[in-house]
């Protein structure tokens, strides 16, 4: 009897180990050939941990300059030509994620309070509002390019702020509605048969007590917005340059793609959004109950 | 001529109707409350009484109709500014904050004065034992603290009228008890206006000045709760107060040349005076405990059968069988026993007549009076 469950323990602790270890698989293996020498990036049989760390990888990320005077030196081993810069790249993104974001946010938080306080749309909207996220996003790639170049929004931040917003904002509503869900009604009655507007009842009652669930939303939002490529790719050429693009385009003429710069750009540009998340983790926890209300 | 203040009516409804979806909730109610009244809204879940709350208080609009407060018709007024003082069934406390508060909240929002504040939250603290719990986050609260919490907040508000709607539902029947002399009292000590809604009709019996029963969406009848009791007007009404539930056996009316006679089942021609009205076939309701029973037989009493004795503690409810109708009928504890035979009566005064036909009833002794 004793034995059976020290047996059911172990197999779920092992499948436990195996999940996470797919799971950070990948994220080991970004980070490890970041620090990889040109020869180890894809050789034959892998390896696992390089006895020759370098930190060219990062070099040639953050400063491109130097990096091609190093590789001259090396007398051409590689061709270290790349396009773009990376600092250009962090900018982009966090502009436009940034924006959208709060843009995604704002506008999502006010539409959720409408449909779950004033049935706004009726019963069928916010299903409605999910169908924008069913239709893949390459099928409506080409309209976009054309709509966007029809008014003159290619190659902008505007732009892509705008695109984003569009395509996160289902998203948005549909996570901020459940929280706003759980705030009882009658907390803002209490409110408004005390003097306050909706409005004013909605900012002092309702708002604090879905910060962490808003916060959490922008989080989410922030990651989509923060890795997404296609409209990226195809809403730009050059001017505007996000951290996705950058990836890609460490690419050589002689060498094809430049997979340790890339696994360097790639382990960059994760750190803000773990900051990110870092930083608002106390308000991620959802345990509090909101009000007094039974439901 | 002005009315006096004590006469003042505080709130009146006029004709008011709610219609959610094509489904009438409000059907066109009347209602007045004088001030310092406390009036009970009493019905069975579903009834349109928390709707008809809600529409005093200005969260719902009403389809047609009037709300009245101190004569000034409000109906689309909002509701911040209807200073209405409103304590919802589930109170609504805002448990991130403290007692204080919370207490504090309603007088923020109004911009009283800090001084003013304070005084007035001391006041009421008292008022409502509150003093050891100020400190407490709403979260730490149980049930009835919670519920004098929320009505502290709303009294420290001085409102011109206050909604409760269903406050004792969540607190268990012992508490229920002592609450409802203690809410009696603050009422009374404040004079202040009360709309009550519930369907625990001792509740509503135990602290009202009025009583509304309603059903359907129509208040049905508004009379003092001895009325209420005494002198249902409905046979929903008759059914609705009162435990165990009003006896209703059927019965007939005929006219002879000098006299209206009533027989039941077993009671044969009990004289009805005259101008009580027609001849047909009606139900008898008679309560319980106005029924008379002895062991021996008596004048004009019939004998009947014990079929089951229900335990209440104080009291016994026995199950008799009156012809072929089973009737309930109040004793005292160890008066009689399953299978034995004792021996009922009933006075024509403490009866209702319900018409089968409009569920209207008839009380014939009131209609002698004015025939």
């Amino acid at each position: 009897m004793h034995q059976t469950k020290i047996w059911v323990t172990v197999l779920k602790r092992t499948a436990v180990i195996i999940a996470a270890i797919i799971a950070f698989f990948p994220i080991y293996w970004l980070i490890a050939t970041s620090f990889k020498p040109f020869e180890e990036w894809a050789s034959w049989p892998p390896i696992w941990l390089t006895d020759n760390p370098t930190l060219q990888n990062y070099r040639i990320v953050f400063f491109p300059d130097m990096a091609r005077e190093f590789a001259t030196q090396q007398s051409g081993s590689l061709d270290y030509k790349v396009s773009g810069s990376a600092w250009k790249a962090f900018k982009g993104s966090a502009i436009i994620s940034i924006v959208a974001t709060f843009f995604s946010v704002t506008f999502g938080t006010l539409a959720a309070y409408s449909i779950v306080r004033f049935n706004t749309g009726g019963k069928n909207y916010p299903f409605q509002f999910l169908t924008v996220r069913m239709v893949p996003p390459i099928a409506v790639v080409v309209p976009m390019v054309v709509l966007f170049s029809i008014l003159k929004l290619s190659d902008t931040y505007f732009g892509l702020i705008l695109a984003y917003t569009a395509f996160t904002l289902p998203f948005s509503i549909w996570m901020i509605r459940s929280f706003i869900d759980d705030v009882p009604a009658e907390l803002e009655g209490v409110a408004m048969i005390h003097g306050m507007t909706q409005l004013r009842a909605f900012l002092t009652v309702t708002l604090p007590l879905v910060k962490g669930g808003i916060l959490s939303t922008a989080l989410f939002i922030f990651i989509l917005n923060w890795s997404e490529f296609l409209f990226a790719l195809v809403l730009t050429a050059g001017n505007v340059v996000t951290v996705t693009l950058q990836v890609a385009n460490y690419v050589s003429a002689s060498s094809g793609k430049l997979y340790g710069v890339q696994a360097a750009m790639g382990t960059v540009s994760t750190l803000p959004v773990i900051l990110f998340g870092y930083l608002i983790q106390r308000h991620i926890v959802r345990g509090l109950t909101f009000g007094a209300v039974k439901r | 001529m002005i009315q006096s203040n004590a006469n003042a009516i505080k709130l009146e409804i006029r004709d008011l109707r709610k219609v959610f979806d094509g489904a009438e909730a409000v059907k066109g109610s009347n209602l007045t409350l004088k001030r310092g009244e406390f009036l009970s809204l009493l019905g069975p879940s579903g009834c349109g009484k928390s709707t008809t709350l809600a529409l005093i208080a200005g969260f719902l609009e009403p389809t047609s109709g009037e709300v009245l407060i101190d004569g000034n018709p409000i109906t689309h007024i909002p509701v911040q500014k209807r200073r209405i003082g409103l304590v919802f069934q589930d109170y609504a406390i805002f448990t991130k904050l403290s007692v204080k508060q919370n207490l504090l909240f309603g007088l923020e929002a109004q911009k009283v004065r800090r001084v003013e504040r304070e005084k007035s939250v001391a006041e009421f603290a008292e008022k409502l034992g509150l003093n050891g719990l100020m400190n407490n986050r709403g979260s730490d609260l149980n049930m009835s603290e919670m519920q004098r919490v929320a009505l502290a907040r709303v009294l420290v508000t001085k409102p011109e009228l206050l909604l409760l709607d269903e406050p004792m539902s969540n607190l268990d029947a012992a508490l229920r008890a002592s609450l409802r002399g203690e809410l009696k009292q603050i009422q009374k000590d404040l004079e202040q206006t009360v709309l009550y809604v519930t369907h625990d009709q001792i509740e509503a019996m135990s602290m009202s000045d009025q009583i509304a029963v309603m059903n359907n969406g129509n208040i049905l009848q508004i009379d003092s709760p001895e009325d209420i009791y005494r002198r249902p007007q409905s046979r929903f009404v008759a059914e609705f107060i009162g435990e165990p539930l009003i006896n209703m056996m059927s019965c007939e009316v005929f006219s002879t040349s000098d006299a209206l006679l009533l027989s039941t089942q077993a009671h044969k021609e009990m004289r009805l005076q005259r101008g009580w009205g027609e001849s047909g076939k009606y139900l008898l309701g008679i309560r319980s405990h106005h029924i008379t029973v002895e062991h021996e037989p008596f004048s004009g009493s019939v004998g009947v059968i014990v079929k089951l004795v229900e335990n209440y503690g104080s009291e016994h409810v026995l199950h008799v069988i009156y012809g072929d109708e089973s009737m309930t009928v109040m004793v005292s504890p160890g008066f009689a026993r399953e299978g034995d035979n004792v021996h009922v009566a009933f006075d024509l005064k403490d009866v209702s007549l319900v018409d089968p036909a409009t569920d209207q009833i008839h009380h014939p002794d009131k209609l002698d009076e004015t025939a």
